[in-house]
């Protein structure tokens, strides 16, 4: 043995590795197991149950692979020094996320596919044609980098809002639809995208909502009517996937209101103030994405949004112009919006959506159903 | 399993090398068969029993040769066993769904595909089981007596799947060799070639094979002429880095193990010919093809004309053994005439012209990989064109800047600077264990957060 031990001390290098190897291995093997990663704000891979069909499936030994990466000690750790090492390669993106300048990160597009974009517009059109007795206006909100362009890096491989406003504009029944973007253009040294989450912030909503008022010939409430309240640390969707170890968080606002949502017969405040203590602080905006959402205004007259993400901090504004506010998210509804439209009779019919969500989104094919 | 896996280094391997040493010697190459076929099969469980009838037929078939030297018959129909089985699966398994594709394409027919996943491995396994037989009937080596030595040989996990193709002949000895098989030098050894490896799968083949994934997303017709030579690249580097690092993670672990396994990549991308590229990739391969089909041919025993219709089936054969498509025949045909060419008058005429030579040769095989890569044939001309008629398209701007450090890393580690420095610093401990510590705990970084991180051999 002692022999054994005599020559091994000749060889440090094997010595530093197997003490390595094996000091990690039994590490992990007792480092506690993490349900959820705030860091990535996702659930982690929860380890399989055997059964023989999962075995021959090829499923189980796949999924111990992801529960031992998704486990593995320090896992934090370990990717904040990938993101170190990847900084220092002059990478630009990561895990499908552009960096641009001054912290601000975009979705990664290197080639769009507008198949889908064409087929939502003539929905769109469809639905309009069907109905001209209503007032059915189609906003497409640019995302960040068709408006802070200067924080786009040069020729990064990032979303064509141009082609997407175009598109729209060209393929929508005259006078439908609201290009948003040179109104925000306007107000880039402003703080209107979040730099670590794909939505607008509630700023950015706001000129939104001015331009949503004139165009249908009312007069939106003045920006110092509202009072914003400031969330410091906001870290969004982007660097949710980027993960990058340098990043400068955000700060999400809101604005002062008592406006009550009902979804599902349950009425509460149109804001989730628990949201705010986790990292997806943006899901406060009306209490997440529900399918169905009815909201008590004190204006008049009665509105519909149709519309994804992006109108969750641009309705709270509608709250003092309108006595009813409907919001519905195609994708947690499996009817039509006739049933809706006959038993509410809108004055206005509002789809707001994000030029991202527009090329992928399969879920308007369902306004023309019954 | 692959090799560039947290489950593999710190589950998989920390056990099997704790049983592996600790067992007494008479049970080390059953340890190693158990740990393989367990390694083989949790990618494709179904696919277990192959592996143990492809061990189970060439060990019986070489016995069968050993035992009737005498009776040329029964030789013969041993031999023939074996290869009818090797290549036998190989071609069901591979072949079949191109040749019924290719069938209803040209008849019109709809036989059904029969979308079988390929065995992980089998065209390195069946050519290294194939060769032992062929050995034994050749008389070069007695026939393996203990059916575990045998199934531990055929199995080994560290050459299983991508290679090298270790002949039996290259680690008979060290099988039948209980005590003083491993030694402390080759654990040493293998450690630092096992993490090297690594690092050039993780750490370079990964991050700059990103581009070309792009490239491919994009469209390989839309690009620029820039962005198409970036591409093309990158493309050669992470095949090179990804390929030549799985062999040395494989010729590492074997000297853990205690093994030898022939070298299979020698800096290829140094040739300043296309004879010269192929005696530096994939060695074993090329290699493996001489000896076994180029050879028995008549090599270049029999004249000029039966010369280069020998190196025209073995380098068809060289092309389709990559995968089950026209390109790769294609790929094959093309080093044909570039080493035809070569062989008769453009290896003379490049002799004293060093530069003229590498720019020739690095076009080459450039165009080569892609012929390699793109299997859709339109797509590929269109690529072609892309490269030598300057045009636009998407830009390279953005690409150039997010890749160019890996790119140059990628550049200077594929000359001979890395060897020297090697051959310089592989003893002193001062300098290769911080270095090796470094590229380890980067790799694992980039394994535990791996948004890329592809197993690109799925179709050899």
């Amino acid at each position: 043995m002692k022999n054994i031990w005599n020559n091994i001390k000749k060889y440090p290098l094997l010595v530093f590795f197997a003490v390595l190897l094996y000091t990690i291995s039994i590490a992990d093997l007792f480092s506690p197991v993490e349900t959820f990663s705030e860091l990535e704000n996702r659930k982690l891979a929860t380890f399989p149950k055997f059964s023989w069909q999962q075995l021959f499936d090829n499923e189980y030994t796949i999924k111990i692979e992801d529960f031992t990466e998704d486990h593995f000690i320090l896992r934090d750790k370990w990717i904040s020094l990938k993101s170190i090492s990847e900084s220092v390669l002059g990478k630009k993106e990561n895990n499908g996320v552009v960096y641009g300048k001054d912290g601000y990160m975009f979705t990664k597009f290197i080639s769009a596919d507008y198949n889908q974009l064409a087929k939502n517009m003539d929905n769109v059109s469809k639905f309009i044609n069907n109905r001209p007795d209503l007032d059915i206006k189609f906003m497409l909100a640019p995302t960040a980098p068709g408006v802070m362009t200067d924080k786009v890096l040069e020729k990064s491989p990032v979303v064509d809002t141009q082609y997407i406003l175009d598109y729209a504009q060209n393929n929508l029944p005259e006078g439908t639809f609201i290009n948003v973007q040179p109104r925000l253009a306007e107000h880039t040294d402003e703080y209107i995208y979040y730099r670590t989450d794909h939505h607008w912030t509630t700023l950015g909503a706001y000129y939104a909502y001015e331009q949503f008022m004139q165009t249908i010939g009312r007069q939106a409430q003045p920006l110092d009517s509202f009072t914003f309240v400031d969330v410091e640390n906001f870290l969004g969707t982007h660097y949710s996937k980027a993960k990058n170890y340098n990043v400068q968080p955000d700060v999400l606002s809101y604005i002062e209101s008592d406006a009550q949502i009902t979804i599902n017969d349950v009425t509460d405040s149109i804001y989730d103030y628990s949201k705010l203590d986790v990292r997806d602080k943006y899901a406060m905006f009306l209490r997440g994405n529900p399918g169905y959402a009815t909201i008590k205004g004190n204006g008049e007259g009665k509105v519909l949004i149709v519309k994804d993400s992006y109108a969750n901090c641009f309705v709270p504004y509608l709250v003092n112009d309108f006595e009813q506010i409907d919001v519905i998210d195609l994708r947690y509804i499996t009817m039509g919006l006739d049933r809706f439209i006959q038993e509410n009779g809108y004055e206005h019919i509002l789809f707001l959506y994000n030029c991202e969500t527009i090329l992928t989104d399969e879920n308007l094919v369902k306004i023309n159903l019954f | 399993m692959i090799f560039s896996n947290i489950f593999f280094i710190f589950r998989f391997l920390a056990v099997v090398l704790i049983l592996y040493y600790a067992a007494p010697y008479k049970y080390k190459n059953g340890i190693i068969t158990i740990a393989s076929l367990i390694f083989y099969s949790w990618g494709e469980v179904k696919y277990f029993p192959i592996m143990l009838a492809s061990t189970a037929v060439d060990f019986f078939a070489s016995q069968t040769i050993e035992r009737h030297r005498d009776n040329k018959k029964i030789t013969r129909i041993a031999l023939a066993c074996s290869m009818i089985f090797n290549l036998g699966s190989l071609f069901f398994f591979k072949y079949t769904d191109f040749f019924i594709s290719n069938i209803n394409n040209f008849f019109g027919t709809s036989i059904p595909l029969l979308k079988l996943t390929l065995p992980l491995g089998i065209s390195f396994y069946t050519f290294q089981t194939m060769s032992y037989t062929i050995d034994v009937y050749w008389g070069k080596v007695k026939a393996e007596d203990s059916i575990i030595n045998f199934s531990a040989y055929v199995t080994m996990f560290p050459q299983l799947i991508a290679g090298p193709i270790v002949r039996y002949t290259d680690i008979a000895a060290k099988l039948n060799t209980y005590e003083g098989r491993i030694t402390l030098d080759d654990i040493n050894e293998g450690i630092k070639l096992f993490i090297l490896g690594l690092g050039k799968k993780v750490l370079i083949a990964n991050n700059v094979g990103a581009l070309w994934t792009d490239i491919e997303t994009m469209g390989f017709a839309s690009v620029s002429t820039p962005l198409a030579w970036l591409g093309i690249v990158a493309y050669s580097l992470q095949i090179y880095f990804d390929f030549s690092g799985y062999s040395l993670m494989a010729i590492g672990l074997g000297k853990i193990l205690g093994f030898d396994f022939p070298q299979n990549f020698n800096l290829p991308y140094i040739s300043k010919s296309t004879t010269e590229f192929w005696r530096r990739w994939h060695i074993t391969l090329s290699s493996w093809f001489r000896e076994y089909v180029y050879i028995p041919l008549g090599g270049n025993r029999k004249g000029l004309k039966r010369q280069i219709l020998n190196m025209l089936v073995v380098w068809f054969l060289t092309g389709f053994w990559h995968g089950a498509d026209w390109n790769f025949m294609l790929w094959g045909l093309y080093y044909f005439i570039l080493l035809a060419l070569e062989k008769m008058f453009l290896l003379d005429f490049l002799k004293n012209k060093k530069v003229l030579a590498r720019v020739y040769t690095l076009i080459a095989i450039a165009v080569g990989w892609a012929i390699f890569y793109i299997t859709d044939l339109p797509a590929l001309g269109g690529f072609i064109v892309k490269m030598f008629s300057f045009s636009g398209g998407v830009s390279a701007v953005y690409f150039f800047k997010n890749y160019i450090i890996s790119i140059i890393v990628g550049i200077l580690c594929s000359t001979t600077l890395t060897t020297k420095f090697y051959d310089k610093f592989k003893d002193n401990n001062l300098v290769m264990i911080p270095l090796l510590t470094v590229i380890f705990l980067l790799s694992i970084a980039y394994l535990v957060d791996s948004t890329y991180n592809p197993f690109i051999y799925f179709r050899f």
